[in-house]
């Protein structure tokens, strides 16, 4: 049977092509996303730990020893000990600044970059840059840099290879730069260890613990490779809501295929009915002709799941190699692909089981017929409408039980209700696909003879073409909902950020007893031309305390001025009876209050708002004036709205104000949210878009293997008149309104789902109600690629049928 | 034998050869093949399996190239024809009645009938169609699928679609096949009548002495040639030429 089953792909492969890519594309996303996340964990990790790359050992220590390191060195079997020697600096070129890890290059077998240009740097002035940093700073050999926030010139002497890494940008110094800071090799906390040739790794580990016992209770030293996994893992933990987008994604692309896989199979059967019923004719069992067509789906699984591993391994390398994680070697995680590799080939039998059992039921009578019908006008049963029905009551109702109150677990019961609903809608399928496909064709047929014959043949076969929008369907509501869930998510989160540091950038002048002191006027006109500031506001300030008791607060009190919103960028408004305290002081004080300063009192209510820190209060500058004797024009807020501006902003600011203490703000922690949130939307929507892709490809083979069935029909056409560019238009159309039918039911599932889930979220969370949001163009954009793409898959086949001789309508059966 | 084509032969072959390669061997389908046919004629083309009579018709109707030779349809040579054009001369200049598989299974009786027109931007003669439909007897059938039609009906609405365009040749391959023997005199009486009375140039291929007696000529084609050519025939008369040529 094996071997049969064999014959049958190898003499007709292109059967069984499109089968088999839709397995291979299942578990490449399988395979090579586990490759892409070891590798990119694998790749984290060690630039996150970079003086211990190439290490075989590594000690370390609680609280630095004096003269560890020679201790290390002299167990016996160390080659090497080297004490980690790092520091960061912000370094600066004009208005680029980067942030960087510095390191003292190690003796070479540690080395884990290579100069590419250049030198290490030797002397207390000189600086190497990986190279990837020189260009973002823009400079080059024998070019300076200033360290900033001082005078501080480095001249760039080498440059590196290494990338730079997601978190950690790097550069290297010397010790005599290190020595200059204070630094010795007796505050060192970290040794990385190179063996000698011929040592035991585990004897050396030994040795050394044991010498340390004595010498230094809580130094301790381990393998270097179970360190790097505990920091890959670490990487791999803080990238969890990445892995839940992957299994999504991953689980997304298996049952698409899965149904993709069915579809195909289906037809492929429906077109071999002669054969079975040939076989059956001479006498094989039907449980025969059942394994036969089994073993057939189990070899396919076989060969595509193959393909596929062998596929996601160069899409992990590629994209690795892309993203500069590959740099730090691939990492081939052999369990996860076994199980992308075992998915595949059970997917494939399970798809074709009800296929196989359906397809096989042949008399053999029928392998003497000699014209087959093709179409098949069964109705949709109505045991499969109470199933649907029920599901879908069973999801509402869940649906609308997770968003009626707020529950931790609010996610969860979305969740399960959306899964209740996708399988109510996806079951369903054939109780209104058909419908829909009619009503979309009573549009189409208006346009002519190629329209209403592409309408006709998109009918004839409900069952295959319901197959085929519903797989799509999932697909575009799967990402539909990532994306809106996303962009709301983002949007909230962003627009939380307004609220919550509300001011980016704040400098505040005081003299020598902390009283606010105007900043000089020179300092002031530079603040608003620095690059990413646009917008500025100067703020009078004084001293004042809240509450007339002795134990009253000390705060920094601010005239409010009308230009405040505009900076900030949220409501504030203070009015004569009000006095702004951050929320949480607001909570602790009475509802109104004296406001008590040097020229006098004003009692005021209390309102919170998160516009103020808890060391500060507003009230309108008519108050502050009755409060304050001098209100010197002492604190500044800047306004960046392009917060990928951060860094740069900052070192600017800073080094107008010359003392760090005078800025403050929130713009670097939102720059980094936002860049997440930025990161995470790209990803989820690159992830499902590949179940996207094999949602088309089965469109594509529902078409394909329709032109197979119908190349009498093609040819007859052909014969009467019909132009071969025409054919290739009328699957273009039948491509086109199943892909239709299938991108607007999961649209609309995918933002009601998106809708659930975010309003869940906001339920389970006590942050704040989270805004629904759509990223309209990323949206749109991607149905419309959806569409087009469909457009484009209808292209093999049209192209298959349109080379369909005028003759094959008069062959011989 | 010299090829000489009379100006009202509506479709003609001259030196006509068709060559199927198979590996190393060659099989000479057509092997120097003249013929042609008048307007009006109604001209079947007979012969045992593998005479070359369907790849003959193939090549005069346009619906496969040949190696050598060339085929005019009212004058005009289909060689050098692109892909476009000769798909233009089928939808015009040529209607077909095929065995089975005749008809779109997604179309109507009606539409069926239609098809080549509305391929061609045309409008049915009202006129024409009344008068189609109600000789072939369709009146009440036009709304009905082909799979909702019996053969006889589906192979007279085949009829109806080949005539409806008043192309200058239908070309008909054993459209008696599938048809018990009274349909297949009622279909065979009709396309007499269409080349009697209207003047349709019919060609059809078919392998049963009976049906070829409906024709006024009968071509004989052994081994990709022509064989003999007869003038009226009847049954006999094709029956005793085929014994002698060995079939």
């Amino acid at each position: 049977m094996l071997h049969q089953a064999w014959s049958e792909v190898r003499r007709h492969p292109g059967r069984f092509i499109s089968t088999m890519l839709a397995i291979a594309i299942s578990v490449a996303f399988l395979a090579g996303s586990s490759v892409l996340v070891a590798t990119e964990a694998q790749a984290q990790g060690k630039a996150a730990n970079l003086p211990i790359a190439m290490a075989d050992l590594v000690v370390s220590t609680e609280e630095p020893v004096p003269g560890l390191t020679k201790v290390i060195a002299g167990v016996p079997g160390v080659a090497i000990a080297s004490p980690s020697a790092a520091s960061n600096e912000v370094v600066t070129n004009g208005a680029i600044s980067q942030l960087l890890q510095l390191f003292v290059p190690p003796p070479e077998p540690l080395r884990w970059s290579k100069l590419t240009e250049g030198r290490w740097p030797t002397g207390a002035d000189e600086i190497a840059l990986s190279s990837a940093v020189s260009r973002a700073l823009n400079v080059g050999i024998g070019q300076g840099v200033r360290v900033a926030g001082s005078d501080t010139q480095l001249t760039v002497v080498g440059l590196t290879d290494e990338p730079a890494g997601m978190f950690v940008k790097t550069g290297y110094t010397s010790i005599a730069r290190l020595s200059q800071g204070g630094w010795t090799e007796d505050l060192t906390t970290e040794w990385a260890i190179k063996l000698a040739p011929d040592a035991n790794i585990d004897q050396v580990l030994d040795a050394i613990n044991a010498e340390l016992a004595t010498v230094a209770p809580k130094a301790k030293a381990e393998l270097a490779q179970v360190v790097r996994d505990r920091q890959a893992s670490r990487v791999a933990g803080e990238l969890d809501a990445f892995n839940v987008v992957l299994w999504v994604g991953a689980a997304a692309s298996v049952i698409v295929g899965m149904i993709t896989i069915a579809n195909t199979f289906t037809i492929t059967l429906a077109q071999r009915r002669r054969q079975i019923g040939l076989l059956r004719a001479v006498g094989a069992s039907a449980a025969q002709v059942r394994f036969r067509f089994l073993a057939e789906a189990a070899l396919l699984g076989v060969i595509g799941s193959l393909i596929g591993v062998l596929a996601g391994i160069g899409i992990a390398v590629a994209i690795t190699s892309w993203s500069s994680a590959l740099y730090w070697g691939l990492a081939l995680p052999w369990s996860r692909m076994a199980l992308a590799f075992g998915i595949g080939v059970m997917v494939a039998v399970i798809a074709a089981i009800v296929p196989v059992m359906r397809g096989t039921k042949v008399a053999p009578v029928e392998a003497l017929q000699p014209e087959l019908s093709m179409d098949e006008r069964k109705r949709a049963g109505v045991v499969r409408a109470i199933i649907c029905g029920l599901l879908l009551v069973a999801g509402l109702g869940l649906a609308a039980f997770s968003v009626s109150r707020p529950d931790p677990n609010a996610l969860l019961y979305a969740i399960g209700a959306a899964t209740l609903i996708s399988l109510g809608v996806l079951f369903g399928g054939p109780l209104f696909v058909p419908g829909l496909l009619r009503l979309v064709g009573r549009l189409v047929r208006r346009f002519g003879t190629v329209p209403l014959l592409a309408a006709n043949n998109t009918e004839r076969n409900p069952r295959r073409a319901t197959a085929t929008a519903t797989a799509l369907m999932l697909a575009v509501g799967l990402v539909v909902t990532m994306q809106v869930t996303t962009a709301s998510i983002r949007a909230s989160i962003l627009g939380e950020l307004e609220v919550r540091f509300p001011v980016d950038v704040q400098v505040a002048w005081t003299d020598a007893d902390g009283n606010p002191t105007a900043v000089p006027e020179d300092v002031r006109t530079k603040l608003g031309t620095v690059p990413g500031v646009v917008d500025t506001v100067e703020l009078p300030a004084g001293l004042a305390h809240l509450g007339s008791a002795d134990d009253a607060r000390l705060v920094t009190l601010l005239g409010a001025q009308p230009t405040v919103a505009s900076v900030v960028g949220i409501p504030v408004s203070v009015s004569d009876q009000q006095v702004l305290v951050d929320p949480g002081t607001a909570k602790n004080l009475p509802s109104s209050i004296e406001v008590k300063g040097e020229a006098g009192t004003v009692k005021l209510q209390v309102v919170g708002s998160k516009v103020v820190t808890s060391d500060q209060a507003m009230v309108s500058a008519a108050n502050l004036a009755k409060i304050s004797k001098a209100a010197p024009a002492a604190v500044i807020w800047l306004s960046v709205p392009d917060r990928s501006q951060a860094l740069n902003v900052l070192v600017g600011v800073n080094e107008l104000a010359a003392d760090q203490n005078r800025v403050t703000g929130s713009l670097v922690e939102a720059s980094a949210y936002e860049s997440l949130m930025n990161l995470l939307v790209a990803i989820t929507t690159g992830l499902l878009g590949v179940a996207v892709v094999i949602a088309l490809i089965g469109v594509s083979n529902t078409l394909g293997l329709s032109v197979l069935e119908r190349t009498r029909e093609s040819g007859l056409l052909r014969a009467l008149g019909l132009q071969a560019s025409s054919l290739r238009t009328m699957l273009t159309i039948e491509a086109l309104e199943v892909a239709v039918v299938g991108v607007l039911v999961g649209t609309a599932a995918g933002a009601g789902f998106g809708w659930l889930a975010i309003t869940a979220l906001g339920r389970a969370s006590d942050v704040q109600e989270l805004s629904y949001a759509v990223d309209g163009p990323q949206t749109l954009g991607m149905l419309g690629i959806a569409v087009l793409a469909a457009a484009l898959a209808s292209y093999l086949p049209g192209r298959r049928a349109a080379k369909t001789a005028p003759t094959e309508a008069l062959a011989e059966l | 034998m010299t090829a000489t084509v009379a100006v009202d032969h509506v479709v003609a072959a001259q030196a006509l050869t068709k060559v199927y390669r198979s590996g190393e061997a060659a099989v000479h389908a057509l092997d120097g093949v003249d013929l042609g046919f008048i307007r009006g004629s109604f001209a079947a083309i007979m012969g045992p399996s593998g005479s070359g009579k369907s790849t003959l018709m193939h090549c005069l109707a346009g619906l496969d190239r040949p190696t050598s030779g060339e085929v005019l349809i009212d004058g005009r040579q289909l060689s050098g024809l692109s892909d476009r054009e000769l798909t233009r001369v089928r939808r015009d200049q040529v209607g077909f009645v095929f065995q089975a598989f005749n008809l779109l299974p997604t179309l109507t009786a009606e539409q069926n009938i239609m098809l080549p027109l509305e391929l061609s931007g045309r409008r049915a003669d009202p006129e024409v169609f009344a008068q189609l439909v109600d000789s072939l007897r369709l009146g009440d059938r036009l709304k009905h699928l082909p799979s909702q039609l019996s053969g006889g009906q589906q192979q007279r609405v085949a009829i109806a679609r080949a005539l409806i365009g008043r192309p200058s040749v239908v070309f008909a391959d054993e459209p008696t096949g599938a048809l018990d023997s009274r349909a297949s005199q009622q279909l065979l009486d009709y396309l007499r009548h269409t080349s009697q009375v209207l003047g349709q140039t019919i060609v059809m291929v078919t392998h049963d002495p009976n049906a070829a007696a409906y024709a006024d000529r009968t071509v004989l084609l052994s081994d990709g040639r022509v064989v003999d050519d007869l003038s009226a025939p009847t049954a006999d008369t094709i029956l005793a030429t085929m014994k002698r040529w060995g079939s």
